[in-house]
């Protein structure tokens, strides 16, 4: 069939011009969805790394049970600290795990001269922490430091609301799990922007040195994993299970996606967003591409019925017609594809400045990715949509009659 | 479809043929019974509109009569579906057109080749075997890789002579083969359909209103407001 498909393809190019134009709807629209797809991932990876390492890391582990009643029963699921201090070394021998650290959240009260502000605590180990917060930006003063066990830092909002300025003393207080007030005094080391709002207006990080004094309790909340790459997260999600089971471990983990709500709510609404954009431009291609191709098949109107009346049966000719929208969809595409990925590739080097995404606090210099799954998907819609918009025309065209097409 | 030697090759009996409704309707052909025997060489004279076109169509199995029946090796064509029809043009019936009616972007040698690509059980080397004998023998071997553009009309003919005889059909058809060529070449074409006809036995149908290339049939129809004349079926 050499001969067919090459005829197939001599009339792709028979005129030049209607060709090119097709080709460039194509190509323009497969563009479109690599570039669309390619911001919009763009920005989802964004909120993706905020929210593991600024707030989630990429794993979180609690004692067993610990996510379904933490709230009833607040102290229950603790682990202990020789627990934690052993889940911490077995966890970091396993592959694909960079860090791990313990986190300890509480609530308390501020008290800054006349000012109580409320806040929500967490307790970290300084040295590992600067790890996890890659995302989280400082906007005044040091971060943590385990040399400075009572230094402690604020997210942006919190700091406004008491008035504080790094080395400004506070004074935390807090219930212990006894239900005794305890306090501690504290300076302010630094100012923090984490992404989230609501995050920064509520959050004070400390090192967990000086939480321990404060609530008077040295276990763990929950053991924060950083791995060597967000794709690891699946296999050590099953590396953990196997590993609490073999090391008599009662524990849970918990991946980042169970954990970024507002990440998850985000990428669901821009999801929606791309598929409407997927459809706008199919429906585009389809409509730009079945005129050309009705054009073309018209034109040949008699070359067609010429055809028929040797012999070709009308699903031969409907097989031509649909090779030939078949090899205009897949050259568009490939063009598409080159003028995407040139176009992603331009415009991720100047870079798009987004402003703060709803609920987030900072603007970023977004890009374009170049997402293999994108590209694909793109290349092939562009491929359907070109077919899909010959089927009509072709139909139509094979069931003319030939005398009539003859005349 | 084996062909019945008890028929005739083609066979028409009390066809019509009518074109549009009401007092727009139109008709070509009203009541044609003939039949041409396998192996003639036939002439369908006429003047235009006398519905020589609209005969060759439904002997070709290109149209349907409005009434009466059109007959092949005693296959009755109104009883075919369309994919039977087609089997039988690309199996039993060679076209020639008036406007030759060739693949612009194919070369002589492909143009030729193209229909026999749906015949079944052609390879390649056979195929290319009967495409050279075709263009060999309308004179044109040295033009296989020619596009259509590149020939002129009297070769872009003889090309379709080539695609028509490649299939060694049973019948071929003509509409009109000399009206876009000079008388010269005109005559040269139907001469070389001729000689075919002789050589193969192929039976020839052609439409003409040129009383030179009426002449040169054993056999003359002619049409006159789409009924036969004199009785010449």
């Amino acid at each position: 069939m050499r001969l067919f498909l090459s005829l197939a393809l001599r009339n792709v190019f028979r005129n030049r011009a209607r060709t090119a134009v097709a080709l460039l709807a194509i190509a323009a629209g497969c563009a479109a969805l690599i570039v669309n797809g390619g911001v919009i991932y763009n920005i989802f990876r964004e909120l993706r790394e905020d929210a593991i390492h600024g707030r989630h890391g990429h794993i979180q582990i609690y004692g067993r049970g610990y996510s379904e009643r933490h709230l009833l029963e607040p102290g229950r699921y603790l682990i202990p600290r020789a627990d934690a201090v052993r889940a911490i070394a077995a966890v970091r021998a396993l592959p694909h795990v960079v860090r791990a650290t313990r986190r300890r959240e509480f609530s308390g009260m501020i008290s800054r001269g006349d000012r109580y502000v409320a806040f929500v605590g967490v307790g970290v180990e300084p040295e590992e922490d600067v790890e996890f917060s890659r995302h989280t930006t400082l906007r005044a003063g040091r971060g943590l430091s385990s040399e400075e066990p009572f230094g402690v830092i604020a997210g942006l909002g919190l700091a406004q609301k008491f008035g504080g300025a790094p080395d400004a003393l506070l004074t935390l207080m807090t219930n212990t799990e006894s239900g005794a007030l305890n306090a501690v005094d504290a300076s302010l080391r630094g100012v923090f922007e984490g992404g989230l709002k609501e995050y920064d207006d509520w959050t004070l990080k400390a090192p967990l040195p000086a939480v321990e004094q404060l609530i008077l309790d040295d276990r763990t909340e929950q053991i924060v994993l950083l791995l060597d790459r967000t794709e690891s997260v699946p296999a050590v999600m099953a590396d953990l299970d196997a590993l609490f089971r073999r090391e008599g471990l009662d524990l849970e983990a918990k991946p980042w996606t169970e954990l970024a709500l507002f990440h998850n709510q985000v990428v669901s609404l821009f999801q929606r967003e791309l598929d409407v954009i997927k459809l706008i431009i199919s429906t585009i291609v389809i409509l730009g591409i079945a005129n050309t191709i009705g054009m073309s098949i018209v034109e040949r109107r008699v070359e067609l019925a010429t055809l028929r009346a040797l012999g070709l049966r009308p699903r031969i000719i409907g097989r031509l017609l649909m090779t030939e929208a078949l090899l205009t969809g897949l050259i568009g595409g490939a063009i598409g594809v080159v003028l995407g990925v040139v176009i992603a590739r331009a415009v991720s080097a100047v870079g798009i400045p987004f402003p703060s995404p709803p609920g987030a606090t900072r603007p970023f210099l977004g890009g374009v990715d170049i997402v293999p799954g994108i590209v694909m998907f793109s290349f092939l819609l562009s491929v359907a949509a070109t077919f899909a918009a010959a089927i009509l025309p072709v139909w139509k065209a094979v069931r003319r009659p030939i005398a009539e097409a003859l005349r | 479809m084996a062909p019945g030697p008890e028929y005739p090759l083609v066979r028409l009996d009390s066809v019509h043929r009518a074109y549009g409704a009401g007092a727009a309707r139109f008709v070509a052909l009203a009541g044609i019974t003939l039949e041409i025997p396998a192996g003639e060489f036939v002439a369908v004279a006429g003047p235009s509109g006398s519905g020589k076109t609209t005969l060759l169509n439904l002997i070709g199995a290109i149209d349907f009569p409005t009434s009466g029946s059109v007959a092949i090796d005693g296959i009755d064509l109104t009883s075919l579906g369309e994919d039977r029809r087609a089997h039988l043009r690309l199996h039993r019936i060679g076209l020639i057109f008036q406007q030759f009616n060739l693949i612009p972007v194919l070369t002589a040698a492909e143009n030729v080749e193209f229909p026999l690509l749906f015949r079944g059980g052609l390879g390649g080397t056979e195929r290319r075997r009967i495409v050279d004998g075709a263009l060999e023998r309308v004179g044109l071997a040295g033009k296989r890789k020619r596009r259509p553009a590149e020939l002129s009309g009297g070769e872009q003919q003889r090309v379709a002579v080539a695609r028509a005889l490649a299939g060694s059909p049973a019948l071929v058809l003509a509409d009109e083969p000399t009206a876009n060529l000079d008388h010269e070449t005109g005559a040269a074409v139907i001469g070389l359909m001729r000689e075919l006809n002789r050589e193969r036995g192929v039976t020839f149908l052609y439409a003409t209103h040129d009383p030179d290339l009426v002449r040169l049939a054993a056999r003359v129809i002619t049409l006159r407001d789409g009924r036969l004349a004199g009785g010449s079926a």
